[in-house]
């Protein structure tokens, strides 16, 4: 502060260009805007001059007239400015304003550091114009920051200052200027720490008034902290699950958040995970979100708070409208499942006529086909090759012929052999985990041999004559209850041009682990689409081992209880 | 009176989020901003070591601003003040502002980790199959690839470029009395797979060439539900101008590591055919990663076009670097 005074005074007396005064008294310490430029040096006698100015009630001009009231000595003498010290009759006179004039002689100055640089130039260093004018120039610059901090708070003026050593660093009045930062810092200081316990006081608990005028401030810049509540929150829309999520509030009405709480849920699940927001610096509520709640689907939360005596109320969101918290997609691959993927193969060989290779209702079904468990949005796929290759006909023509070649009664040959070879897939939804809905399209090539006698000569052979050549589409659908693994009832339906009709029912379970069984009932046209028949199957595996089973088919099947036959097949199936 | 440890005051909103490659700038009022000259921001990168400072500068609008650098994923925690003096959480309790990168750019580390960072491939690929023909004569294809794949792992997940040739017996009519045309190719092409999203690709092929009957130009495509690298499903075609139309679907799973596996159910006229578009197999197919940078490829297929099904398989090999 006093550094700042000195200054202060001393742009004063540069710039009035006017008679000696006193610029500042500071106990027995006068100073004088005189200085060693000015003749006056270290032990030099100054007399003190008080002015009178009064206006004579005649002419009403004003008078003015200096009386000298003692002496001083200087002590010491810069340049343009020095200290000098009242004899003991004046101690305690001496104030701001009076005149002083010079009692000694004058004495001359030489600079000592430009009688330096002279000689080592060798030439006289006379003050220059130039000189003159630059420190005229710092002079004028230092008073101009100075009037513009008059009436500013030493924040303001801090401010300015600063600027000004930024800007003027190689100022001769910038050690002086420093020194007047650290006085006003020190000020600032104080006065904020009035401020700050004024405030305290007056709200009796955290300054809820100075914070809310700091809230006015930030609602002026950022609009969206004009809120009505109590906390301005900036918390993130997203979030990566599994991950947890730090929250932060601003407080801008302290007496109404004594205490607070965030409540917090995974999204559609039921009741909310109440979790204190603890207080932190200056305003401000904290609390993070575990990483359990962070799940896919995204997450719910509201903010309570209650005053240090009233009731909780929602301040950010409520129970019936949380904020949410959407989760990133996961794109984190799963570790590869087992247990997804089977591969099974099947050969049955069907005979309805218990004739086996001499009668004229029979065929042999494989199929093998890869199944994929991806649970979502399918829970499974399934391709597959088949071949079914038999032959059929009217059951009362087969029946009635005593030659056993399938000719009705005028001797005209009534069955036909097929061979349709095909691919299907098969699409598995599950709408819940006891219901299962399968799909399966298939398409392939049949081949049609009207001819009697021949066996598969249509489907390789170079004869193709009373051969008929053509595509076979189908389409199987079948529903599953209970699940996969387990005691399950399959029902199904199916039908393939040029082949036939099935009806179905499987009764799977394993009465014991390792022994999958499974029964089934069939009512089926096929291998040609003429008299339905009644299939009962009983299927048998031996899960010895986790990834494979094998497993034996026996079936009894019947168009009439004349025209029927038992017969069977084998199974592979790989899981893996 | 109790001794008031905080002098300034400072507000602002914690911002719980932040774009990548944004710089994060925090608004804030201050009162009583002297007394505390240097209000500082200390930042790290989420999870770093060493604490970077960011000055609260004040605007001629008023405000005070403190700008933390662009910050990548996962993001950048913060604390204002000091350990004696805390504005705003602490060097031991930070406040983090979360950087969510951009999907494509998540999915491109994860993929970058996954293939240690070897975005090329060159890979050969051996293929054909036997159809037989009911009267003996020859119906069949063999098929060469190679192929140098650079994968960018963005939405254009890939590039191809390549060449190949395919060679092959077919009858000329139906009949015993057909004679056996040879159909060949020798061609190039570029492919590009785009990631539409995480689990969806979509191939896309153009080839150019010179078969029996001249210029020869052909398109192809498909669609890969699931990942390519784990079990999916995948269906498409392709049409060479000579030499037919193919169309497959395909079931992949990867239940039995390190094996690969699949099954396509494929419908084609390979190589142009003439007596039959039945041509119809089905084609199992095993990958086995050797090492790192090594995998190799074999395939077995059982179909039919006029007559009785017969053998067909494949070999392949891939490197990677």
């Amino acid at each position: 502060m006093r550094t700042f005074f000195l200054l202060a005074v001393l742009l004063l007396a540069r710039a009035a260009h006017a008679d000696p005064t006193v610029l500042a008294v500071k106990g027995d310490d006068v100073f004088v805007d005189l200085g060693a430029a000015d003749g006056a040096t270290a032990g030099a006698q100054l007399r003190l001059l008080h002015v009178v100015i009064a206006k004579d009630p005649t002419s009403g001009q004003t008078l003015r007239d200096r009386f000298e009231v003692g002496t001083l000595t200087v002590a010491r003498a810069g340049d343009h400015v020095l200290l000098a010290h009242p004899e003991d009759a004046l101690r305690g006179k001496v104030v701001v304003g009076d005149e002083i004039a010079l009692a000694s002689a004058p004495v001359a100055y030489v600079d000592p550091w430009q009688q330096r640089v002279a000689a080592a130039a060798g030439t006289p260093a006379p003050a220059t114009d130039d000189d003159a004018a630059r420190t005229v120039d710092e002079a004028d610059a230092a008073r101009a920051v100075w009037q513009q901090t008059l009436g500013l708070a030493p924040a303001e003026r801090i401010a300015k200052w600063e600027a000004y050593l930024s800007e003027r660093p190689q100022s001769p009045y910038a050690a002086a200027v420093k020194a007047e930062l650290v006085s006003l810092r020190a000020q600032a200081q104080q006065l904020d720490r009035a401020a700050t316990a004024r405030a305290a006081a007056a709200s009796g608990s955290l300054d809820d008034d100075r914070t809310h005028q700091l809230a006015l401030a930030l609602a002026d810049l950022i609009p969206s902290a004009a809120r009505t509540g109590p906390l301005v929150d900036a918390a993130p829309t997203t979030a990566l699950p599994g991950r947890p999520i730090t929250l932060a509030f601003a407080i801008v009405s302290p007496a109404r958040v004594a205490r607070a709480w965030l409540y917090v849920r995974p999204r559609g699940k039921a009741g909310f995970e109440k979790l204190e927001l603890a207080h932190d610096g200056d305003a401000y509520l904290r609390a993070t979100i575990p990483a359990s709640l962070v799940v896919a689907g995204g997450l719910e939360w509201f903010v309570e708070a209650a005053s240090a005596k009233g009731e909780p109320e929602a301040v950010i969101g409520d129970q019936r409208s949380p904020r949410v918290i959407d989760t990133l997609e996961d794109i984190s691959e799963a570790p590869i499942a087992s247990g997804r993927s089977r591969v099974a193969a099947r050969l049955e060989y069907v005979d309805f006529d218990g004739k086996l290779g001499g009668g004229h209702d029979q065929y042999y079904q494989a199929e093998f086909d890869f199944t994929y468990r991806f649970l979502q949005p399918v829970h499974a796929i399934r391709l597959g090759f088949g071949t079914l290759s038999g032959q059929g006909g009217p059951k009362d023509i087969i029946d009635a012929d005593p030659t056993g070649q399938c000719l009705d009664a005028s001797g005209t040959y009534s069955c036909r052999r097929v061979d349709f070879s095909y691919v299907y897939t098969e699409f598995e939804l599950r709408p819940s985990k006891w219901v299962g809905l399968m799909l399966r399209p298939q398409a392939g090539l049949l081949t049609t041999d009207t001819r009697p006698m021949s066996s598969g000569r249509c489907r390789g052979g170079a004869d193709t004559s009373d051969c008929d050549f053509g595509k076979g589409l189908g389409l199987r659908a079948r529903v599953r209850f209970g699940e996969e693994d387990s005691t399950n009832l399959v029902l199904g339906v199916g039908f393939t041009s040029g082949v036939g009709t099935l009806i179905e029912a499987l009764y799977q379970w394993a009465p014991r682990p390792v022994v999958p069984v499974t029964l089934a009932v069939q009512v089926t046209d096929q291998p040609v689409p003429e008299d339905f028949g009644v299939r009962i199957i009983g299927d048998v595996g031996w899960r010895g081992m986790s990834w494979v089973y094998p497993s034996v088919r026996v079936s009894y099947q019947a168009r009439d209880i004349d025209h029927a036959g038992i017969s069977g097949g084998l199974g592979l199936n790989f899981d893996w | 009176m109790n001794t008031l440890v905080v002098l300034a005051h400072l507000l602002h909103i914690p911002p719980g989020s932040a774009r990548p490659g944004e710089p994060i700038e925090l608004v804030a009022v201050i009162d009583a901003p002297a007394a505390e000259p240097a209000l500082v921001v200390h930042w790290r990168a989420i999870g770093g070591a060493i604490w970077r400072d960011a000055p609260f500068e004040r605007s001629s609008a008023g405000g005070w601003y403190a700008t933390i650098p662009a910050a990548s994923p996962p993001g950048v925690e913060y604390y204002i003040g000091e350990p004696d003096h805390a504005h705003f959480a602490s060097a031991a309790s930070p406040q983090q502002i979360t950087v969510e990168p951009e999907l494509i750019d998540r999915l491109e580390d994860q993929e970058r980790a996954r293939t240690r960072d070897l975005p090329d491939q060159v890979a050969l690929d051996l293929e054909g199959h036997d159809f037989g023909n009911r009267y003996g004569h020859s119906d069949y294809y063999a098929r060469a690839e190679l192929s140098w794949t650079h994968r960018f792992l963005r939405t254009l997940d890939a590039a191809s470029f390549g060449a190949g040739g395919i060679t092959g017996r077919t009858p000329s009519m139906d009949g015993a009395d057909a004679t056996i045309d040879p159909r060949d190719a020798r061609y190039g092409f570029a492919a590009a797979r785009l990631r539409l999203a995480p689990a969806i690709f979509v191939d896309a092929r153009a080839t150019v060439g010179v078969s029996q009957e001249g210029f020869m130009k052909g398109f192809g495509g498909s669609i890969t539900l699931g990942r390519p690298w784990r079990s999916n499903l995948s269906f498409g075609g392709e049409a060479l101008d000579a030499l037919g139309g193919s169309a497959f679907v395909r079931l992949q799973w990867d239940t039995a590591p390190p094996l690969l596996m699949g099954a396509s159910i494929v419908r084609t006229d390979l190589p142009g055919a003439l007596v039959s578009a039945d041509g119809l197999l089905l084609r199992y197919d095993v990958s086995y990663t050797v090492a790192a940078r090594f995998t190799i490829r074999g395939a077995l297929s059982y179909g039919a076009r006029d007559g009785s099904a017969h053998f067909g398989g494949g070999l392949g090999t891939a490197i990677a670097f």
